[in-house]
């Protein structure tokens, strides 16, 4: 990373940055009236949602495992918040925010507690509470959908509110509020110790545990994260949209899922970053809002197309490695440490 | 038993006793803070964390000590520490950022020794310190051990490695199908003696007490 040569997560970071060029010029030839303003306000705003989210499934595969329940998170905290607001109208939106991450937290507490206690597999632990934690929006709701209407007004105008405009770019303060979000879980991962504490437990578990570290309270940290972001998304669904059905979040854990492979965070735990999941959600919602005007596709391709996005993420990720450990071996073949040559190998910074 | 001595798995019997003084190790935490060591002989598994920096792997027993009361790191000092012993073990890699996992075996388990040598462990024990890696690394890894013996480490050292054992050892311990069969003071002790404890054709503890 600082000598010499660029780290392989800098290296996703441009090809992601590329590709997203690529993908913008590929449908600025194809759609009319593509490079408006309209079409960056539309798509930052989605990508505000969806990439609290995404960070948080980051945090929970960097542990080895997945958290798929996420969407009906969203559902259940939109509904949830949206409820509490109609009830009591004159609840402070810090309060009411707070609620929102605390909810989701609560959500996530179930399905880590459930993973690190017991040992279950998170895939079906989440599959799992997915269908629970949405049942239970079914039922408590009766069906009913929450209405703009019903909300206070400082709600729909939260999604709306500009931070400031670049020329016709509108930035909210919804965006900002998610990349500040995004920042903070960089610091996190890259500078406190927590964040070493879920990349060692991903990379090397036994060996974590040998170091001392509490994997069991590592992992259910991480789902507890995630919960808590995806309630955060989950207010943010309901400023964005006031009309809160109870399928509100379905198909989220697919798609914060495939910002984070796509972003470059290994699925098999250990390694990733979470600038990388912000590419990655951008390109998803990118393609998202664009599929949606492109007329030689039906939108309804815009799932298969994630879908493509995701096992292309995976199987580009796999060969990578798998070229970069022969090339690295082949650069470093497994002779002795003659101590006249050492010392010139390494670099300037290692010395004491 | 390795992992019993830390505490992962309960022992099935006997006792841990330190400097005299009987101890119960619950968690590998207690042991570190016994000053007990372990370099595993499986570097892939109970070692080293492969996509994680040689920084972040020397660091992570102790990564409390790096921590402020925040739990900021003090990245400055994980630099510094992990290099004084890239240097002082001539670790050869790209960098101290590079992952472990790219480096050679040798150097990866000058990694795990730098590791646990970084908790400054009264006690250091290594299984097969010197399995798979080449032999310019192999004689670096006894001349980091010979130093540490002589700094008043206490050093186990398992091995099946004849050789390794006569010429590093101060006393040997023969174990046989998961027993102690015998002991051999390291001066005199020769690959004959020890065999010979090894396959059983001595009976009782061997020539020396």
């Amino acid at each position: 990373m600082r000598n010499g040569g660029l780290s392989s997560g800098t290296l996703r970071l441009i090809a992601l940055m590329g590709v997203f060029g690529l993908v913008v010029i590929f449908f600025a030839t194809q759609i009319d009236n593509y490079l408006r303003a309209s079409l960056f306000n539309r798509t930052s705003t989605s990508v505000a949602i969806i990439l609290p989210i995404a960070v948080g499934q980051a945090f929970v595969v960097l542990t080895r495992n997945i958290d798929l329940s996420v969407g009906s998170i969203v559902g259940c905290t939109a509904y949830g918040i949206g409820g509490l607001l109609a009830a009591f109208p004159d609840l402070p939106p810090p309060v009411a925010v707070a609620a929102a991450v605390a909810m989701g937290a609560l959500f996530g507490t179930v399905n880590g507690l459930l993973v690190s206690r017991f040992g279950l597999p998170s895939i079906i632990v989440t599959l799992g509470t997915l269908a629970i934690f949405r049942s239970l929006l079914v039922q408590g709701s009766g069906g009913a959908s929450i209405t703009t209407a019903s909300l206070p007004a400082w709600v729909p105008a939260f999604a709306q509110a500009n931070a400031f405009t670049l020329g016709g770019l509108q930035i909210r303060w919804m965006v900002l509020a998610a990349l500040a979000v995004t920042l903070l879980a960089h610091l996190v991962l890259t500078r406190l110790r927590v964040g070493r504490q879920f990349h060692a437990a991903g990379s090397n578990p036994d060996a974590a545990a040998f170091a001392g570290i509490d994997l069991r309270a590592t992992v259910l940290r991480a789902f507890v994260i995630s919960g808590a972001l995806a309630g955060l998304a989950g207010f943010f669904f309901l400023a964005r949209f006031g009309n809160i059905t109870v399928v509100a979040g379905l198909g989220f854990e697919l798609k914060s899922v495939g910002a984070v492979v796509v972003g470059g965070v290994n699925i098999f735990g250990g390694s990733g970053s979470v600038l990388g999941v912000l590419m990655g959600a951008a390109l998803i919602d990118l393609i998202d809002a664009s599929l949606v005007r492109w007329p030689l596709v039906s939108e309804f391709w815009r799932e298969a197309v994630l879908g493509f996005l995701i096992l292309a993420a995976v199987a580009l990720d796999a060969a990578l490695a798998r070229r970069l450990m022969r090339r690295r071996a082949r650069r470093q073949p497994e002779h002795g440490t003659a101590p006249a040559a050492a010392p010139a190998a390494m670099p300037e910074d290692a010395r004491p | 038993m390795a992992l019993a001595l830390f505490g992962i798995a309960p022992a099935t019997a006997g006792r841990i006793e330190i400097e005299g003084r009987p101890a119960a190790i619950r968690s590998p935490r207690e042991a570190m803070a016994l000053g007990l060591a372990y370099v595993s002989e499986d570097r892939r598994k109970l070692g080293l964390a492969l996509s994680e920096s040689i920084a972040a792997n020397v660091t992570l027993p102790r990564i409390d000590s790096y921590a402020n009361r925040w739990g900021w790191l003090d990245r400055r000092r994980e630099m510094a520490d992990a290099a004084r012993f890239a240097a002082g073990m001539r670790i050869k890699a790209a960098g101290l950022s590079a992952p472990v996992g790219t480096l050679s075996g040798g150097n990866q388990q000058k990694v795990m020794l730098a590791k646990w040598l970084n908790t400054n462990p009264r006690i250091l024990i290594v299984d097969e310190p010197t399995r798979g890696i080449d032999i310019g690394a192999k004689a670096e890894v006894h001349r980091i051990l010979r130093e540490l013996a002589g700094q008043g480490v206490a050093i186990l050292v398992i091995s099946s490695d004849l050789p390794e054992v006569l010429s590093l050892a101060d006393r040997v311990l023969v174990m046989r199908e998961g027993r102690l069969a015998g002991e051999l003071p390291g001066a005199t002790a020769t690959e004959e003696s020890v065999m010979r404890i090894a396959l059983g054709a001595a009976e009782t503890r061997g020539e020396a007490a």
